[in-house]
């Protein structure tokens, strides 16, 4: 076989060249342990978060298949419906903010994109100016109060609706749409609502992924917030509520724990149930938006 | 009914966040002579009256020395401790409090709130923070109209934030005027200390009990390997260390050198926290009996009596004193009744008891560290409605109800039938009451702690007895009582400096000489800043 394969390969790159079957094996063996790698720490975080304490204390916090599963920790953490609740409220806060954060950053970033549009550029060093200095905790928290948006759901999502990195890679991406498709739409007597609409927007769609899996994850994950933000419990979303779970849980006295349900699950299980819970729709989302994804991390690649 | 802070203001009290660290020393440092002078004015204040409440009779009897009050089962009848419904029903005040445990139902879906709010007559809304944040969000509360309680933790320029936002409650509590609230005037001087700022009374205490960090010692194990669990020497208890440690059966002696360090300066006798001889204070890391106790808990790393993962930040300990990995663990006494529940169950052969510290050498005096005589203090909103600070008085004076009383099982347990069912005279909660009574009022005002392990009376009496053994021996940190605006800002930097030197001696990266260094170190940086102004607190409150 190796005196057949240079012949092979003649005129070709080494890339292509078929592999002989050792340099196979090595591949697929690397290839496997690369996925296990990945792969391995979900399944130990799922089965973790279905063990036992006996268990959980010899494998040293680390189960890779329950021997007695239960799902104790996530009714623990499901019971009274507080969690459910904040569920909804992530779910709530991550859809309207990301369809707000997309339709105002689109629109901007489509506006800085047109070389004749007004103050452009004056706009556009403000947008990057604020990449470069943020506020503080102090003055983002009066703001929010002179607002009046204190424990509104307004205060997780209006901070942070149209972001500098956004707008940028936006606009990167809509100027460098055919100008051509744009002038002939206008002579076809397109306004700009039109063309923006009609044209921008479904050809910006590998952008408008990528940007909106950033705000989706953004706002699902934005906890910080909403505890500045948020005084009533009812309101809050789920990171902060999940968060309660994971914090202390070693000054639980007797007459806090019921006998008669014996006791909490382990502290491990329910940390790695609250993964599960907190990572699901993310995981849910992604595959729907992954093919839009890759094309997306491309924009501004080469165009800086 | 506060003016809303101004800007500068607001940043001065945020000290804490990450304002401070720019603005900081300069603000400190305007600070600081006019906080040792408020604090002058502390010695004159009289702190409120104690008279224990007498309601209710223990069935293990607590000492005059701190010893806790026991219960085997909850009193049969109930006694109602505080006969008179706090308010109308049409008031509504608002508490922000430190969440450590999941966050409850809001009241509109939680049978337990709306109970409390019921028998109160007023209605509690509870901002609840995590633990872990409340740093990050105490700045932004305070810069809004503050709540009508607030709980305060460690919180830097604590004196100017009082001074500026919070009542002054000593009109409504010192002395004899306590006795209005019962409930409130069973909490010990000691815990009322805390409160004193500015020349007067600025909060109620959430106490805590004069026994502290101890010993657990899985007495089950130690006896099935022909030990006795209560060495009486330094030499029997290294004797202890080496029989219990068997990695082929993975088991270790010991969890957490720190914890070992400190039980090796108890076995000596030396002082906890602070030394303090005619108002001069010495830390006990300057003294030569840390660097002697380094030393030998040093060895016994080196001797392999420790949990291989020992040194790994949250090492699970609690489980491994469970499942026999390690054999003795040092952790607060308020854990006891977690582990009871954890680990008592029917057929199972785990026993745990505290174990006494044994002597150094012949000449020793062992002791043990003292606990802090309140876990935090809830400060009232300023205002100039005296009727309303009343109001407020008379319901944390309903959250302070002590075990045994009908209010307790209110603020505890919720609902009877509800949130809790009565099972061989002891309240237990249901599934219900579990989710629902994680609404922590008693972060508000609290009682006494009770010696209660429900369905484990023998438990309750084996605490009792070594509490009666062990809290003649606690030595307090004089600076427990003691505020200093240095160690509010710098507490987690100082003690790091100390942990990780510590940690870097014990496992063979520095020498025991290094200690000297650190301690250098840790003077310069804020030490002997601390040491100062816990000086100058000392001679304003004595």
């Amino acid at each position: 076989m190796n005196t057949t394969a240079p012949r092979n390969t003649r005129g070709r790159s080494p890339a292509l060249a078929p592999a002989s079957l050792p340099a196979k094996i090595l591949k697929a063996i690397v290839l496997v342990v690369a996925c296990l790698l990945v792969v391995m720490p979900f399944v130990s975080v799922i089965s973790t978060s279905l063990a036992d304490q006996q268990q959980i204390t010899e494998t040293g916090g680390y189960v890779l298949l329950p021997d007695r599963p239960s799902l104790s920790a996530y009714s623990a953490i499901l019971a009274g419906g507080v969690v459910a609740r904040a569920l909804l409220v992530s779910v709530g806060i991550a859809v309207v903010g990301t369809s707000l954060g997309l339709a105002v950053t689109s629109a901007m970033a489509y506006s800085l994109s047109r070389p004749s549009s007004f103050a452009h550029k004056p706009i556009l060093m403000l947008v990057l100016l604020t990449m470069l200095f943020t506020p503080g905790i102090i003055p983002n928290y009066l703001l929010i109060k002179q607002l009046g948006l204190l424990n509104s759901w307004w205060s997780l999502i209006l901070p942070v609706l149209v972001t500098g990195f956004s707008v940028i890679v936006l606009r990167s991406f809509m100027i460098g749409l055919p100008r051509d498709i744009l002038e002939s739409a206008r002579i076809d007597g397109a306004n700009d609502l039109q063309i923006f609409v009609r044209i921008i927007l479904p050809l910006s769609k590998a952008a408008l992924a990528v940007i909106g899996l950033f705000f989706a994850v953004g706002f699902w994950n934005s906890w910080f917030n909403a505890l500045l933000y948020l005084n009533d419990p009812s309101k809050l979303p789920l990171p902060l509520v999940l968060r309660t779970y994971v914090v202390d849980n070693a000054r639980l006295g007797a007459e806090q724990l019921s006998a008669e349900s014996g006791v909490l699950p382990p502290a491990e299980s329910l940390q790695m149930a609250i993964l599960v819970i907190s990572l699901v729709p993310i995981l849910l989302v992604y595959p729907f938006l992954q093919r839009h994804f890759t094309k997306g991390v491309l924009v501004g690649a080469v165009k800086g | 009914m506060s003016a809303p802070l101004s800007r500068r203001t607001l940043l001065k009290l945020a000290g804490g966040t990450a304002v401070a660290a720019t603005a900081g020393p300069s603000l400190s440092a305007c600070s600081s002579s006019p906080t040792a002078s408020r604090q002058q004015q502390n010695s004159g204040v009289e702190l409120p009256a104690y008279v224990a409440y007498q309601g209710v009779k223990p069935d293990l009897a607590p000492t005059k020395e701190g010893v806790m009050s026991g219960f085997l089962r909850y009193p049969a009848s109930p006694v109602a401790g505080v006969p008179d419904r706090p308010g109308t029903g049409a008031e509504e005040l608002t508490a922000f409090i430190q969440q450590f445990r999941p966050i409850p139902p809001p009241a509109s879906r939680n049978e337990y709130w709306r109970n409390v709010n019921d028998k109160l007559g007023v209605t509690l809304n509870l901002q609840m923070v995590p633990s872990a944040n409340y740093a990050d969000k105490l700045p932004t509360v305070l810069s809004g109209d503050l709540p009508d309680f607030t709980m305060i933790v460690n919180t830097p320029n604590l004196p100017q934030l009082l001074d500026a936002k919070c009542q002054n409650l000593t009109e409504f509590l010192a002395g004899d005027a306590v006795k209005d609230y019962p409930m409130l005037a069973n909490l010990r001087p000691e815990a009322w200390r805390t409160t004193v700022f500015n020349g007067g009374i600025y909060g109620i205490p959430i106490p805590r009990e004069r026994i502290g960090v101890i010993w657990f010692t899985r007495v089950d194990l130690v006896r099935s390997l022909g030990f006795d669990p209560a060495p009486t020497t330094y030499q029997e208890f290294k004797e202890l260390a080496k029989g219990v440690t068997n990695p082929k059966e993975n088991r270790w002696a010991f969890h957490g050198p720190a914890g070992v360090r400190d039980l090796i300066l108890r076995m000596m006798g030396a002082p906890v926290g602070w030394q303090e001889e005619a108002g001069k204070f010495t830390s006990v890391h300057e003294l030569e009996q840390t660097k002697q106790a380094i030393s030998d808990t040093r060895e016994l790393v080196k001797a392999g009596y420790f949990h291989p993962d020992t040194f790994t930040d949250g090492a699970p300990f609690k489980d491994w004193i469970g499942a026999g990995r390690v054999v003795m663990v040092s952790d607060n006494y308020s854990a006891w009744p977690q582990y009871v529940m954890q680990y008592l169950k029917p057929n199972s052969p785990v026993q745990l008891d505290g174990m006494l510290p044994p002597k150094y050498d012949a000449g020793a005096k062992p002791n043990l560290a003292r606990g802090v005589p309140s876990f935090s203090t809830t400060v009232v909103k300023k205002t100039g409605d005296k009727e309303r600070i009343k109001l407020m008085l008379r319901v944390a004076n309903y959250l302070a109800a002590p075990f045994g009383t009908q209010e307790y099982l209110v603020n505890r347990y919720g609902k009877e039938g509800v949130d809790y069912t009565m099972v061989n005279g002891d309240p237990i909660l249901t599934s219900k009451g579990e989710v629902e009574h994680t609404a922590e009022f008693y972060r508000i005002a609290d009682a006494p702690w009770p010696l209660y392990e429900p369905g484990h009376p023998e438990e309750t009496k084996k605490e009792h007895a070594y509490q009666v053994k062990a809290v003649p021996m606690t030595v307090a940190n004089p600076a427990d009582t003691l505020y200093s605006e240095t160690y509010s800002r710098k507490r987690n930097t100082l003690n790091t400096l100390l942990d990780d030197a510590l940690s870097e001696v014990l496992q063979g990266r520095k020498d025991v000489a290094s200690w000297d260094d650190t301690i250098q170190r840790w003077r310069k940086q804020g030490g002997d800043q601390v040491r100062k102004e816990y000086e100058e607190a000392f001679a304003g409150s004595h």
